[in-house]
């Protein structure tokens, strides 16, 4: 198993809430495919044996890119790698960029999971969030996704938005499973630092909805989508028995992948590294034929044990007896008093051998984990 | 005085022993170092790093000597003759007024420094009362003239009130320009009298300070009294009764200079094998085995710690090595006592007296910055005496946690001082309000001039430890100084105020507490472990109690969401650090019951506000 990450940095502008590395593709486009392609050949040693299960175009923005420009990243893949025949291929796209042609184009080329940047079906959310669609739009684009032929689609659903009632969240999730979408995540929106709006909320321009708030918000969708035959695959995503995002789900089962592009991660062997973020730089490496690599790390066991450990909770939960095997440990005994004092509390629950979170411990999943070992 | 006393040598009628008083920031140490250059002893090169005196780190950053250090200077007088001046350096802060009293005892003379846009300082005054009941010989000087804010008038009549010499006697001065420095130098040789002391009687020579030298043991500073120390031979120090034989012995210039021997006037330094400085203790006398003098110099005590706290490493496992730290430390200060305890909450630590407040900080910072130790201190205390009610036993207890159940006392007394502040009239209805808050008795105000007043107030000790400077210097914009000596122990309406958390009793954040004080505090301090203590998966319930009666409480609501909402390919070694780095901020904090307490917390209590 095997993934590839292709990374598209490109915005037309930028949301107020978004730390991704993403520039304006004026006149950077052309430079930037060429860089990307040439990585893409440059690191094809490392898949040389492997068959790619999955990939994923994400950003930025991948449908600002015209299908011919799609379809030239996806010669290059073609080319130096084995697909596996039932490849899960998304491509990130936002509603506003994507029409019925696009959408036919994408599946020519050879996409078959569509993940839509939809955040909210309102207009007053949309504004919050300086997004550049509005609530016609989306709907407009999950239309277009089905009449294409897409089956497989994906939409993103934002909480925690300041100024979105209750009751506008809950008629997003109603919405999105009205159109019968097979997966949707639910992000909380998070205040990263250097964005415009934490910039407002410092000022005390904006407020963010309390904790409290934020829990119920997530308490609420995760019993509306539990309860209309969705299934909570990891925190914030649900789906369809059948439509879990492959290629996340590699993510975090360790499972080898590699990152194409600017910031772009990728994992290998125990060793994971990354791109620099910087755009210009990496066209410029590549141009000269470097690898754009920045920094590199080789995860120690006890690394790997701490990430097994979040990533495992943070999805289906801890087998314990693949823990034992994996780390020559007993999870449980090693975690005795912390396990007893959590499973007390009703944080957590232990059933044929799994260890896994219960609604209010996925509520606070960073904070156990800073507890176990 | 004795015939044989009177005896002088060459040597003596060319030397003087001297020491310079002066307040914080009123220019000793300026002053010393243009006397050292005048007299050629240090060029203008070497005073580039500033103020030779004071060579630890520590003192150049606070402005403050904390230990005494002595140098010779030779200088060549109008009469065209050598003198050997020997100039003894004396610490300047209240906790050190021991050290500073013995080492009067080693000069004939003193350099009061006062400066002419501050005045005099209650420090300054205390180290004169003390300079002149030893018999010193004083030289006032007005600093600081060349400043547009100097009263050199006004402060000169002060001086010569106070010195009862006259207005000719005070030689206006500045150190920083070198203008009445070499007239200093002139009174230091005419006015100071030469030291006196029969080279040939019985040997009695006055420890004024040690040091630890790492490769030679401890190094006595030694002013001889009486008779005369060669090298090899047998000695006794009187104290101790512990005998030794003086391997080294010379005079102190800028580095120690061997010289054989030392006769009766000389000050210098003594090597004799001695491994720890708590066998040379200051103010001791040393005389020899054979021939020994019938009776050691006056004034000899053992200097008693005033305050008292526990100090813990941070991290567990470095109990060991701040065992070693302390133990060097204490090669280098005899003063610092300590002694294993352990904690329920903060593990295997040290109970640590120090003689006061400012002492306390030196010796942590010590151990920071030369040792490496981070630590854990707890709220300071005084030592009390819990009487007990059956048997009327008298108990000292100076940690709280070993203070009996409050059934079997019949009453707790606590020190109280006597504290001398002086102060610009204006700022003296402030200070008398801080007094009364600190639980002052009133004794009485005089004035130095019309301006400055010398207010007399009885305090507890305990009231003084805290952050009583701080405020004094607050209340009085800078200007009012203190200085303190302890008076005696009376009883008191005290009780201990504990700290519950989740109903476990945290034991470093007890403290003995003044009754009219305890609700307040106890309000205050679960207010500021309420800011402290993080969040957690659980509530956190605070309390503050006097026996089972519970006088506050605060509550610290647990999370309610705490979980990334991404975590995708880069995301994960980003979570996975942000991890590790909470984990190992867990591992910092105390673990009381299931709560964890950051450090800061036990440090807090150390910067609240009485």
């Amino acid at each position: 198993m095997a993934g590839i990450y292709i990374h598209i940095p490109f915005c037309t502008r930028k949301c107020a809430y978004c730390d991704f590395v993403s520039v304006r593709p004026d006149g950077l486009k052309s430079p930037y495919l060429d860089a990307l392609v040439r990585e893409i050949r440059l690191r094809s040693e490392m898949f040389a044996g492997s068959l790619i299960h999955t990939i994923y175009f994400g950003g930025g923005t991948p449908s600002l890119l015209e299908p011919s420009e799609l379809e030239y990243i996806a010669d290059a893949l073609v080319r130096n790698y084995r697909l596996s025949s039932d490849i899960e291929w998304t491509i990130e796209c936002n509603p506003g960029t994507i029409d019925a042609g696009a959408l036919r184009a994408y599946r020519d080329i050879g996409f078959n999971r569509l993940s839509i940047g939809v955040q909210s079906f309102f207009d007053e959310d949309l504004v919050f969030l300086t997004r550049m669609h509005d609530g016609r739009e989306a709907l407009e684009a999950i239309e277009a996704a089905s009449t294409a032929g897409f089956k497989n689609i994906g939409i993103d659903l934002m909480f925690r938005i300041p100024g979105q009632p209750l009751e506008r969240w809950q008629a997003n999730l109603e919405r999105a499973v009205s159109l019968r979408l097979p997966h949707i995540s639910c992000y909380s929106l998070t205040t990263e630092s250097r964005t415009p709006l934490v910039q407002w909320i410092e000022s005390g321009e904006v407020m963010l909805p309390s904790e409290e708030e934020d829990a119920h918000l997530y308490t609420l969708a995760y019993r509306f989508l539990t309860g209309r035959g969705y299934q909570r695959y990891e925190i914030s995503n649900f789906a369809q028995p059948g439509f879990e995002c492959r290629h996340n789900i590699s993510y975090w089962d360790h499972e080898p992948y590699g990152g194409f592009g600017p910031s772009a991660h990728s994992y290998f062997e125990g060793s994971r590294s990354w791109n620099t973020t910087d755009v210009s730089e990496y066209i410029r490496l590549l141009a000269a034929g470097t690898l754009p690599s920045q920094g590199s790390e080789t995860l120690s066991s006890a690394a790997l044990r701490t990430e097994h450990i979040f990533l495992s909770l943070r999805t289906r939960g801890i087998d314990l007896d693949a823990f034992q095997k994996k780390f020559d440990g007993d999870f449980l005994e090693e975690n005795a008093s912390t396990i007893e004092r959590l499973m007390h509390a009703g944080f957590i629950e232990i059933s044929e051998r799994f260890v896994r979170l219960t609604l209010r411990g996925m509520l606070l999943c960073d904070e156990i984990c800073s507890e176990l070992r | 005085m004795s015939m044989m006393s009177m005896i002088h040598s060459d040597r003596q009628k060319r030397t003087r022993n001297f020491c310079i008083i002066a307040h914080i920031d009123h220019g000793k140490s300026t002053l010393a170092d243009r006397l050292l250059e005048l007299t050629g002893t240090i060029t203008k090169r070497d005073l580039v790093v500033n103020q030779v005196l004071d060579d630890m780190d520590l003192e150049q950053e606070r402005g403050i000597t904390i230990k005494l250090h002595a140098i010779q200077m030779k200088y060549t007088h109008e009469d065209g003759l050598e003198y050997t001046l020997n100039l003894i350096d004396t610490p300047g802060h209240v906790d050190f007024s021991y050290e500073v009293s013995r080492s009067l005892q080693a000069c004939e003379g003193a350099i009061l420094v006062v400066d002419a846009t501050q005045g005099i300082e209650a420090q300054t005054i205390s180290n004169l009362y003390l300079a002149i009941d030893a018999g010193l010989e004083i030289i006032p000087v007005v600093n600081k003239i060349d400043l547009s804010s100097a009263m050199i008038e006004t402060v000169s009549r002060s001086i010569v009130d106070l010195v009862g010499c006259k207005e000719q006697d005070v030689i206006p001065a500045s150190a920083k320009s070198g203008v009445g420095v070499p007239e200093i130098l002139e009174a230091v040789i005419e006015r100071i009298p030469p030291p006196q002391g029969n080279p040939e009687a019985p040997l009695q020579a006055l420890i004024f300070d040690s040091v630890f030298d790492p490769y030679r043991g401890a190094v006595a500073y030694i002013r001889v009294v009486q008779g005369s120390l060669r090298e090899g031979d047998r000695i006794r120090f009187m104290a101790t009764g512990k005998e030794f034989e003086a391997e080294e012995v010379g005079i102190l210039q800028m580095k120690r200079k061997r010289t054989g021997s030392l006769a009766a006037g000389d000050v210098g330094y003594l090597i004799a094998g001695v491994k720890d400085v708590a066998d040379t203790h200051v103010g001791d006398t040393i005389t020899h085995a054979t021939r020994p003098a019938e009776k050691p110099l006056p004034g000899y005590k053992v200097v008693k710690p005033m305050v008292f706290s526990g100090l813990y490493p941070t991290l567990s496992e470095q109990f060991e090595e701040l065992r070693d730290a302390l133990a060097k430390l204490r090669l280098n200060d005899a003063s610092i006592v300590f002694e294993p305890e352990s904690s329920a909450a903060l593990g295997f630590g040290f109970r640590c007296g120090f003689l006061g407040l400012l002492h306390m900080e030196i010796v942590q910072e010590r151990l920071e910055r030369e040792f490496g130790q981070t630590i854990i201190n707890t709220v300071p205390n005084v030592e009390y005496i819990v009487v007990l009610r059956n048997s009327m036993e008298r108990l000292v207890i100076d940690n709280p946690t070993l203070m009996p159940d409050p059934g079997k006392i019949d009453h707790i007394e606590e020190p109280f001082i006597s504290a001398q502040i002086i102060t610009p009239a204006e700022y003296l209805g402030n200070i008398m309000k801080l007094c009364m808050d600190r639980r002052g008795i009133y004794i009485n105000t005089t004035y130095l001039d019309p301006t400055r007043a010398d207010v007399r107030y009885e305090l507890p000790l305990a009231e003084v430890i805290f952050d009583f400077y701080d405020k004094l210097k607050s209340v009085s914009r800078g200007y009012a100084s203190l200085d303190y000596e302890f008076k005696d122990y009376r009883p008191s309406d005290l009780v201990k105020l504990d700290i519950l958390i989740n109903g476990e009793m945290v034991d470093a954040l007890s403290c003995i507490i003044h009754r009219s004080k305890a609700y307040d505090w106890g309000r205050k301090l679960c207010a500021k472990l309420k800011q402290l203590i993080p969040r957690q998966l659980f509530e956190v319930v605070i309390q503050a109690a006097i026996g089972s009666k519970v006088i506050a409480r605060d509550v610290v609501k647990p999370l309610r969401k705490n979980v990334t909402a991404k975590c995708y390919g880069g995301d994960i070694t980003r979570k996975r650090k942000l991890l590790e780095k909470q984990k190992e901020g867990k591992r910092r904090m105390k673990q009381v019951g299931s709560v964890e307490i950051p450090q800061e917390a036990f440090l807090a209590v150390l910067s609240m506000e009485q």
